[in-house]
């Protein structure tokens, strides 16, 4: 069974790398993992020591027991590919690509990024040929958007929904039908609503294949032998309203949380030393000096304070979730730009991820 | 145009770099200078509200300091808003918009969630109904850049796609608003870090004519060296070596980064050549509250003083 797991967070956590750093720690376990990401950086497939990253798994050069492959979501050349699979005659296939509304769909329709990492994590646990995927979450402005969306997808999908509307047939239905059409119409105009109707009429052989796969996703993200969750942070944030909230849906919908971790942690300076009597160098007037000390002082204590609250906001995570980890990532002062720093980073994450959930 | 006296002020960066921080801060900077503002978030975030210190995400205003609002949208409530505006009708919109079918289809024409946020903001900068308060500046607390690009042509898009109609009219009064460098103003935030500044300049590069409506560039994160202006560290080091080990550590580590930062923010001003780069401390603080908005307030008053 392939197991997934899931890093999610809050846009500029470091949910990427953190992800491409959980996936390395995977093979040097021994498994064969894919790890599929959304930032479209090239600054990950530099770090990863790939030419570069596209839409299919490309092999990433290691020593390691296991193997890592990587790609990165391309919204537009999946919906392509989905379309082009699934399609069932061609005539369907090359009026759909066409549409120009399904332009509108593939590329910028919200949510239907995250539905596309459904379609894409579809075909990779389908293929078999991976023990584990890890899955770096789409940005967006709450993390649990990475549940919602697709559904609010599912929703505009439901064919049994739109068809009453775009093709009323007889009868009482049809009457309140068409003037909610009416209304419509008044609203968005003639234009879209045709563009619409034709579109939702050219899918009508798709969605049940649509329906399907994504019910199976939905079921494999519900799995708790399959899918563990890792919630990513920033340490300055750990207890902020999205974490809180996200947290509750996994609650709500009992999906296994994992693991925390929190990046970027502050370097606690140590106990600030007494300096009082130190003497000014020569030329340093001492209210100068006393000046520069203080500041110094300051800035030690307000850094050690701040490292204690993280290290207490960490702590107070472990208590109110149980046995569930923390994984605290200090702050290594530079950016991951190759295979050597994703390795650093890695040394800080979970021994094995992957068994958490086995 | 300058940054406070703009109509709307746009607020864009990479996620994480302070991008609502940093817009609550603008709007609380001209509600100092007299003006009525409004910091607004969309998709109901509940960042805005958060930062400022709310316990609740709300859609009506919600006062947070002297003449700032702040006003947390959702797509949904502005639908509502926006029905019962063009339907006139509030029974037959609210049937409507409460209808399964028409929910679906909302949500299935791209852009529409952002357009209608926009055009709630639209509203209450120029037609508020009579009951409403009438704002001189909108802040919003803006998608991410990438997101944020895409974001500012949601008009155009929807006009290309509507071609006629009410959504269209809506659509190319929200264009003409956005576009306007006498009415819009940019406000790019960044930091002074690799990754950050490299897509600040990117950003800059990708937005053709209107590179003329970024008013500020606002550097989050801007460490100080360890022991001030006046006294060198290295000096302060030989002093300090032997006697406070901790406090060399700390103050090498401190200036480690200000030396890296000194990089990253000659980058950005050497690439925004004729923009404002406005600097905004580091602050060891755990999550920003009112406090800290306070001051970057302050700062971004001093700093266009200066300009």
């Amino acid at each position: 069974m392939t197991r997934l797991l899931v890093c999610a967070g809050l846009g500029g956590v470091g949910k990427t790398t953190t992800s491409a750093a959980l996936a390395l720690r995977c093979a040097q376990e021994g498994d064969r993992v894919v790890v599929l990401t959304i930032d479209p950086a090239r600054r990950l497939a530099d770090a990863l020591g790939v030419e570069r990253l596209g839409n299919e798994p490309v092999p990433v050069p290691l020593d390691a027991p296991g193997t890592l492959h990587a790609l990165m979501l391309d919204r537009k050349a999946t919906w392509d590919e989905v379309i082009r699979r699934y399609a069932p005659s061609d005539e369907i296939r090359d009026r759909l690509l066409g549409n120009r509304y399904y332009e509108q769909v593939s590329t910028r329709l919200g949510g239907s990024q995250e539905y596309m990492a459904n379609e894409k994590l579809y075909q990779l646990v389908q293929s078999g040929a991976w023990d584990v995927v890890v899955l770096d979450t789409p940005p967006a402005r709450q993390t649990v958007e990475f549940f919602r969306a697709p559904e609010r997808m599912r929703g505009v999908f439901d064919q049994r929904v739109l068809e009453g509307l775009l093709r009323p047939s007889k009868g009482l239905l049809a009457m309140a039908g068409r003037r909610v059409t009416g209304l419509l119409r008044r609203i968005a105009g003639d234009h879209v609503l045709g563009d619409i109707a034709e579109f939702f009429s050219l899918t009508t052989g798709l969605s049940a294949g649509f329906r399907e796969r994504h019910r199976a996703v939905h079921e494999w993200l519900h799995d708790r032998e399959r899918t563990g969750y890792y919630l990513v942070t920033a340490a300055r944030n750990t207890q902020s309203h999205d974490v809180r909230e996200f947290l509750g849906v996994l609650e709500g919908r009992q999906m296994r949380l994992a693991g925390f971790f929190v990046n970027r942690t502050t370097r606690d300076p140590g106990l600030v030393e007494p300096i009082a009597e130190l003497q000014p160098p020569a030329g340093v007037e001492g209210v100068v000096w006393g000046r520069a000390l203080d500041g110094l002082v300051a800035s030690a204590a307000a850094q050690r304070r701040e490292a204690r609250r993280e290290g207490e906001e960490a702590a107070a995570l472990v208590r109110s979730h149980g046995q569930v980890p923390v994984w605290m990532i200090p702050d290594l002062g530079e950016e991951v730009r190759d295979l050597r720093g994703l390795t650093l980073l890695a040394r800080f994450l979970p021994p094995s991820p992957a068994t958490v959930i086995a | 145009m300058r940054l406070l006296d703009a109509r709307v002020v746009v607020v864009t960066g990479k996620g994480g770099v302070g991008k609502t921080a940093t817009a609550s801060a603008i709007a609380l900077a001209a509600a100092q200078r007299g003006r009525r503002a409004a910091v607004v978030e969309l998709y109901g975030a509940g960042s805005v509200p958060a930062m400022m210190g709310l316990s609740n995400r709300s859609y009506a205003a919600q006062r947070v300091a002297e003449g700032v609002d702040a006003v947390s949208l959702t797509p949904w409530e502005c639908l509502d808003e926006y029905g019962l505006r063009t339907l006139k009708v509030a029974a037959l919109a609210r049937l409507f918009l409460s209808n399964r079918v028409v929910g679906a289809f909302l949500d299935a024409v791209p852009g529409l969630h952002d357009l209608v946020q926009l055009g709630k903001l639209l509203h209450m900068i120029d037609a508020p109904d009579q009951d409403e308060v009438h704002y001189d500046l909108v802040v919003l607390d803006a998608p991410a850049t990438g997101h944020g690009l895409s974001f500012l042509d949601t008009s155009a898009t929807m006009m290309e796609m509507t071609r006629m109609g009410p959504l269209y009219e809506l659509a190319s009064e929200i264009d003409t608003l956005l576009r306007d460098p006498d009415q819009t103003a940019l406000a790019l935030v960044s930091l002074p870090e690799e990754l950050p500044a490299r897509e600040t300049l990117e950003l800059v590069e990708a937005l053709g004519p209107r590179r003329a409506q970024v008013a500020a560039v606002l550097l989050n994160q801007v460490e100080p060296p360890p022991t001030g202006e006046d006294v060198p560290w290295g000096l302060a080091r030989a002093a300090l070596v032997g006697a406070a080990p901790h406090l060399v550590a700390h103050g090498d580590q401190v200036m480690r980064r200000v030396i890296d930062q000194s990089e990253w923010r000659s980058l950005l001003a050497r690439g925004l050549e004729g923009v404002p780069v406005i600097e905004l401390p580091r602050l060891h603080r755990g999550p920003l509250g009112p406090a800290a908005i306070a001051e970057f307030a302050a700062r971004i008053a001093a700093s266009l003083e200066v300009s």
